[in-house]
């Protein structure tokens, strides 16, 4: 079976403003075990995932990390294809997002919705003879909501953004009813642009499945299916969530024979500050001590 | 899938091309077809109403196949078991399934064999209804001949040797055993289809059992854990196999509607049932 021949696992969660990947590091042929990714130090840096790990990972912009499990010689093949598509589209100079670049539409980083977009054409243009992998992306992508600005009155230059009522709780605040009694036109709605987690996981012909908890994909889904569904909950953030997701991963990792022998798991923090900034991004790595077979 | 893959290679190079073996009790696909002497074509069924009006053809009038029949089939449904320091507690769903349909959601995998030891089964049916009678005969001559009801560790070896008596045509049943040992403390047993058998800590079985298995690890034996192991009391284990169920139910087709829980402590054996979603 071409998907579970070269083994490996992906496991991706989403908490409150933050989403993280889990990935291990076997490579084998069958039953044989080649490569465990603990020689790669190609970098002088003795860390586990770095250069050695065999699990194919891709970071088109600080926003989106794109992973994929199945036959690695069809892994290396569509990583190929997906870095020329990626070139022309998102590495262009103004899609990385660099401000201050040509024009504010130029200044936008393409969203994980997006990038999952091509990447499903490209799977699917392989209909008849497919790539045998099961991408997973995991990303933040900029979502506005509206709130409501308390104005002084007409032809005044204080305007203080304070957030009277966000749609998002929809609880009703005294200040909100009092702001109502006045003018109608002393209010203006802004929108807020905040990063949301987007998770997506397709199978080898681009078929999407999104979701709000997790995703996961490779030979032990079904056991991280089992604990990812028993350990996550709502609204986890930064230390906790890794701490979810490299535990449903463990877990369902000590099972399984054709996954193991480490497990990184890479964290993607949207930014604390009082706007979202988008540009306040962080991704960090975390390396997980597991079983080694 | 694969048997019927494999049926259709073995028909093809007995018969020819002409044969599509369609019909089996595994519930293959069926596809109308029509041979005219000269060639096979596929069509669909309002074409040819066959001789008795029906519109079903039993294998004569149209292209002949092959129907083959299979003795075992896949009834659903999940069984877990886990041991204390002085109870056990084994759960099992009560969905019985056929294909992709359900047959009754009120069916019940556990089986007490006596007041210390209970018999959870996954797997199909009419073998476990089978085994249990088997079981249960066995069970009585005992407490006959010996005049006190048999030991759970006891019942565990019967149980693997009884198994490995149709190793040759073997009891579609995926058994867990939980009970109280003669010593006073929890066990649980368990086994393969042919009576391979072995004490563990927890034990599940059953299509949700690679759901529940890893989960189980993690918290029952606290591996890949760096906080300190503790004895769990028994009332939090059913709180554990509630959740363990949940989540089972959620990913597994075969499992869900309702969950029966059963304690068995020296004192007896207490029932309990969690109601889980109907889909």
């Amino acid at each position: 079976d071409p998907s579970q021949f070269n083994g490996g696992s992906i496991l991706a969660m989403a908490g409150r403003n933050s989403v993280a990947i889990a990935i291990d590091a076997r490579f084998g042929l069958g039953m044989q075990t080649i490569s465990t990714g603990s020689d790669g130090d190609f970098n002088g840096n003795g860390r586990v995932s770095e250069g050695g790990n065999p699990r194919i990972l891709q970071l088109p912009n600080s926003n989106v990390l794109l992973a994929w499990t199945g036959l690695y010689g069809d892994g290396i093949g569509f990583a190929e294809e997906m870095n020329v598509q990626l070139a022309r589209k998102v590495r262009r100079a103004g899609c990385m997002g660099f401000p201050g670049s040509s024009g504010s539409i130029m200044e936008r980083k393409m969203s994980p919705r997006s990038i999952t977009m091509l990447m499903s054409h490209l799977l699917y243009r392989r209909r008849n003879a497919p790539y045998y992998i099961e991408p997973v992306v995991v990303g933040l992508e900029t979502v506005c909501i509206p709130i409501l600005l308390e104005t002084k009155g007409l032809g005044s230059d204080d305007i203080r953004p304070k957030e009277l009522q966000s749609t998002l709780d929809g609880n009703p605040s005294d200040q909100l009813i009092s702001t109502q009694k006045e003018s109608a036109m002393t209010q203006q709605k802004v929108y807020r642009r905040i990063q949301k987690p987007f998770l997506c996981g397709t199978d080898m012909l681009g078929a999407q499945s999104t979701s709000k908890s997790f995703v996961c994909s490779g030979v032990a889904s079904r056991s991280l299916h089992g604990t990812a569904e028993a350990m996550w909950k709502p609204d986890l953030e930064g230390d906790e969530l890794v701490e979810v997701c490299g535990r449903a991963f463990v877990s369902a990792l000590e099972r399984d024979i054709l996954s193991g022998y480490g497990a990184v798991v890479y964290l993607i923090q949207g930014g604390k500050g009082e706007d979202g900034a988008e540009d306040d991004v962080q991704i960090t790595e975390y390396v997980l001590a597991c079983r080694n077979d | 899938m694969t048997s019927l893959l494999s049926a259709t290679a073995a028909v093809h190079s007995r018969n020819g091309e002409a044969c599509l073996p369609i019909h089996n009790s595994e519930g293959g696909a069926t596809i109308p077809v029509k041979f005219d002497g000269q060639n096979l074509s596929v069509g669909h069924a309002e074409q040819d109403m066959g001789i008795d009006g029906s519109g079903i053809d039993h294998g004569i009038t149209q292209a002949p196949y092959e129907r083959r029949f299979s003795p075992y089939e896949f009834n659903g449904g999940t069984t877990l078991a886990i041991s204390g320091p002085d109870y056990a507690v084994v759960a099992a769903d009560t969905r019985l399934s056929s294909g992709y349909s359900i047959l009754s959601r009120d069916v019940s995998k556990l089986h007490p064999l006596t007041e210390k030891c209970v018999l959870g089964s996954a797997g199909c049916k009419t073998d476990v209804d089978q085994l249990r009678s088997v079981l249960d005969i066995k069970m009585k001559v005992y407490k006959h001949n010996h005049r006190k009801p048999m030991a759970t560790p006891s019942a565990a070896q019967m149980l693997g040797n009884t198994l490995y008596m149709k190793r040759f045509f073997p009891y579609y049943s995926f058994n867990v055993l939980a009970g109280i040992d003669s010593e006073g403390k929890g066990a649980v047993y368990s086994y393969d289809a042919i009576g391979s058998f072995e004490r563990t800590p927890f034990s599940a079985s059953g299509s949700g059992q690679s759901f529940l298995i890893p989960l189980m690890d993690n918290v029952i034996s606290h591996k890949n854990r760096l906080d300190e192991k503790r004895d769990l009391p028994a009332d939090e284990v059913v709180e554990i196999v509630k959740d363990a169920f949940l989540t089972a139910g959620e990913r597994d087709i075969y499992t869900g509607d309702a969950v029966e829980i059963m304690i068995i402590t020296n004192d007896g054996i207490k029932r309990e049932t969690f109601q889980l979603k109907a889909d």
